[in-house]
């Protein structure tokens, strides 16, 4: 006696349901990928590092927007890594069981998926409405602070991931606290860290809600920090939302770029940790 | 883990008199660092209220209803924002939810082994892949699409049925409701199926091989052991994949249209809270028109703050129950 | 006795399956069975029969192989991909192995309670009623009536009977395991499978299942999986020692306790090695 027919139906219809939504998930990606690797491809021109952003109905490039984002990504990433390794060390060692940690670790979780354009309107109240102006420097920061709970929680977990014993046999030694964490544990869950921290810049390289509100743009060459910033993410929205064909082509080039940028960054990082992980 | 002697001992053990300052400047360090998230979270929230409070003062409890969006006029009301934010935030979690568990029961329990890894790390790239991007191709692609190929074919069939005739009016222009919907569900799934896949493989094999022994087939288990046993974790994803939705900026504000017109129809253009403000805030001219998006800013930052905070809770609550610290 | 039989290269398996010593025919009959996890060779030519109506205990130290038997009866090992077992399990002079037999024939005929408890995630009726629908059309008043029937027969009934509504997980580590043995039994099986289903239980627990097992083995063929020797000694009618995958000797569990035949079994049960 086999099993009856409703039960195989129904057995059947999820392993179809489960194969087609999975096979429907990736055709989205395929899709995605596949327009901006078409468009941008197409677009790509040696001087799009050779000049700056166009007016319209001129050609151009787009270097003054690759100098600020690259200016404003590593800037925010000094900024928001730092303290970020360091509440993530304060969550995972000295606060391990305090109540400020658990509260610290609930509200940074909060944090790491809650709306970027937030950040960038508590940027825009605190640095540009005193300045009078708009500036990479609050671009940067605003970056920093959406890198911030990232770093907060990788580190987190890279450190929960050491073994006790470890801290056992700094502590054994007769390091101060300070130099097992410096000289032990960071040294054991740096590529962790590390991997976080990438990944987190992988994330921020792509924002554009909250520099919109900070660095705006700028269609000149820029290295002033204290002025708009020309950046990727601003020059593709405000050039794809304009009607200008030359325009369009400029924003999938720098379409093209940016997720070239993101997802090698990200594939790379994880088939890095893949890798240490089977050491 | 709980606090014993010895983790006590670990967590505060004797400095050297060598070490004792620095050890002290690097708690202090640390310390701060954590409080300054918190400070991070304060300040945000208090900076948007005080942001809004022109707007808040002067409409009031009207705010969150006025209809009106009158720059000329100097009337702001945050209704269509919120509508529009809501109707697609509903339509991406009813494509995300079915589908990522789709996905988290194919990559749990039928692909191949050798290709779990892949085609995990494909659907996570559909989070890495940044919300400008889906809000291109979303605008030149798949809006056209849309208006060529789905709407028309949504206004011919349902379009004259009754009630949800109304969903499904008007002219196919793409942009719209059901296209922003559309691609906000496609952002969310990641989210949510990562988390089902974590917790449809933390559940126990002996509770899985009683269903097996019992004669269960594949449906039977997912539906009458796993989905119960991982019933907290699901909802909390869910509500996950919803903060996610609500504070969606780039997509959203590329093919939902930016218009502040209430209509029934999905494939009418709308507006949602976060596309308001990118769109209009670098052209606000007046206290008043800043203060009005500031404050839904602030709205914003309240609800997805609601729903993240019961997600969190819900995934607290399957960790303990798998056995994690945290 | 011992230097006799292995003079004489008597295989302590063909002494077992000998009719003479048991009078109820074989409910399992396994023949030339070898089992593998990948490439590891972790049963080795098995041959044993297992009489039904009785209580048979599998004994060894831990990596012998006695649960990996278990799950072979069951062909529980097929969940997962680089399992796999030739030879011979002949149940209703069916061979159960045999790529044509249907798998929900075995899943009624055997029932497997594991060691941890494993209540599902519903209500104690639920939980019981679980694997009724699976096999045949039951009306309402027939699954209560058979829900109330496992529940008796695991000596259960009377602590939960008002509380039928109530989760599973609310029972204790004991009740849980009658529960998970109720559910087993629920569908009237043939065989009952116990994986070391005591283990993970406290003393008085133990005791009461062990009662349970006792009264059980009237009506099912029960064949449980123990590192504790005074549990097998106490519950079971035949014994079957294993030792790196083979069967070293399968007799009465007086004979097997008081006077084994094979050295490695008195090593075994002296003691000797754990």
């Amino acid at each position: 006696m086999a099993i009856p027919a409703r039960r195989r139906v129904a057995d059947v219809a999820a392993f179809t349901f489960a194969t087609a939504a999975t096979v429907f998930g990736l055709i989205w990606l395929a899709w995605i990928l596949w327009t901006t690797l078409q468009e941008g491809a197409a677009a790509l021109t040696p001087t799009l590092f050779r000049e700056m952003t166009p007016p319209p109905g001129a050609s151009g490039g787009l270097l003054n927007a690759f100098y600020g984002s690259a200016v404003m990504i590593l800037l925010g990433l000094f900024i928001g890594a730092p303290i970020g390794v360091a509440a993530g060390t304060y969550l995972a060692e000295h606060g391990r069981y305090t109540r400020l940690a658990a509260v610290v670790s609930f509200i940074n979780d909060i944090l790491l998926s809650a709306p970027s354009i937030i950040i960038g309107l508590f940027i825009y109240q605190l640095v540009v409405r005193t300045a009078g102006h708009f500036s990479g420097y609050a671009g940067a920061l605003a970056l920093g602070m959406i890198l911030l709970p990232i770093v907060v929680r990788t580190t987190d977990e890279a450190l929960r991931l050491v073994p006790d014993q470890m801290r056992e046999a700094g502590f054994a030694l007769g390091l101060p606290r300070w130099r097992v964490t410096r000289q032990v544990l960071y040294k054991a869950a740096l590529s962790a860290i590390l991997t976080g921290i990438l990944l987190g810049v992988a994330r921020i390289a792509g924002e554009t809600a909250p520099l919109l509100f900070t660095a705006l743009n700028n269609q000149f060459w820029s290295s002033d920090l204290n002025g708009p910033l020309a950046n990727v993410p601003v020059v593709i929205f405000q050039y794809a939302m304009s009607p200008y064909d030359e325009w369009h082509t400029l924003a999938w080039a720098g379409a093209f770029i940016l997720t070239a940028f993101v997802l090698l960054l990200n594939i790379s990082v994880r088939l890095l940790a893949r890798r240490g992980k089977h050491k | 883990m709980n606090a014993t002697a010895a983790s006590d001992a670990l967590a505060n053990p004797r400095p050297r008199k060598s070490g004792a300052g620095a050890d002290r400047l690097f708690q202090w360090i640390t310390a701060g660092s954590a409080w300054f998230v918190l400070i991070l979270l304060a300040g945000t929230a208090a900076s948007m209220a005080w942001g809004g409070r022109l707007a808040f003062q002067t409409f009031g409890w009207h705010f969150v209803t006025g209809r009106d969006w009158d720059v000329g006029a100097g009337k702001f009301g945050a209704f269509v924002p919120i509508y529009g934010t809501l109707v697609t935030s509903a339509i991406a979690l009813i494509i995300a939810v079915p589908v990522s568990i789709g996905i988290a029961l194919f990559l749990t329990d039928i692909a191949p082994r050798w290709s779990r890894g892949p085609i995990a790390i494909a659907i996570e790239l559909l989070a890495a892949i940044p919300s400008i991007i889906y809000g291109m191709w979303g605008l030149f692609i798949f809006a056209p699409f849309m208006a060529t190929h789905v709407e028309p074919w949504l206004t011919a069939h349902l379009g004259d049925k009754p009630f949800i005739g109304a969903l499904f009016s008007g002219p196919p222009i793409g942009i719209g409701m059901l296209t922003a919907g559309i691609v906000l569900g496609i952002m969310v799934i990641p989210f949510i199926s990562s988390v089902a896949r974590e917790v449809f493989s933390a559940v126990p094999p002996a509770l899985r091989e009683s269903a097996v022994a019992l004669g269960s087939t594949r449906w039977e288990i997912l539906s009458r052991v796993t989905l119960p046993y991982t019933r907290s974790a699901i909802i909390g994803a869910v509500f996950l994949g919803l903060g996610r939705a609500l504070g969606e900026t780039m997509a959203v504000t590329f093919v939902l249209g930016n218009a502040h017109d209430l209509s029934a129809s999905l494939l009418m253009p709308s507006n949602s809270i976060a596309a308001a403000i990118a769109n209009e805030f670098t052209e606000a001219d007046t206290d008043l028109y800043r203060s009005s998006l500031i404050a839904l800013g602030f709205l914003l930052f309240v609800v997805t703050f609601i729903v993240l905070t019961i997600a969190k809770l819900l995934l607290l609550r399957i960790n303990r129950q798998l056995g994690r610290t945290h | 006795m011992n230097e006799t039989s292995s003079a004489l290269r008597i295989r302590p398996a063909d002494m077992s399956a000998a009719p003479a010593s048991n009078s109820a025919p074989a409910a399992i009959g396994i023949r030339n069975l070898d089992f593998f996890y990948g490439k590891a060779h972790a049963l080795k030519d098995v041959n044993m029969a297992v009489p039904a109506n009785s209580v048979t205990a599998i004994i060894g130290p831990s990596g012998c192989g006695k649960s990996t038997l278990l799950r072979t009866i069951n062909r529980i090992y097929e969940m997962y991909p680089d399992q796999y077992a030739t030879g011979e399990i002949a149940i209703d002079g069916r061979n159960v192995l045999e790529r044509g037999y249907p798998l929900s024939d075995l899943r009624r005929l055997v029932g497997m309670v594991f060691q941890k408890p494993t209540p599902f995630p519903s209500s104690i009726r639920a939980n019981v009623a679980f694997a009724l629908n699976y096999y045949e059309r039951m009306s309402r008043s027939e699954i209560a009536d058979r829900v109330e029937d496992a529940l008796r027969q695991a000596a259960l009934w009377d602590e939960v009977k008002d509380k039928l509504n109530q989760s599973a997980l609310s029972l204790s580590g004991g009740q849980q395991q009658r529960l998970c043995i109720a559910r087993a039994i629920a569908v009237r099986p043939e065989i009952l499978l116990l994986d070391e289903a005591t283990s993970a239980l406290d003393p008085i627990s133990t005791a009461k299942v062990e009662e349970l097992i006792h009264e059980l083995s009237e009506r099912f063929t029960i064949v449980i999986v123990t590192h504790n020797m005074q549990q097998a000694a106490r519950v079971s009618k035949r014994t079957a020692f294993f030792h790196l995958g083979e069967l070293i000797e399968f007799g009465s569990t007086s004979e097997i306790f008081t006077n084994p035949r094979e050295q490695r079994t008195r090593d075994y049960i002296t003691g000797r090695y754990g």
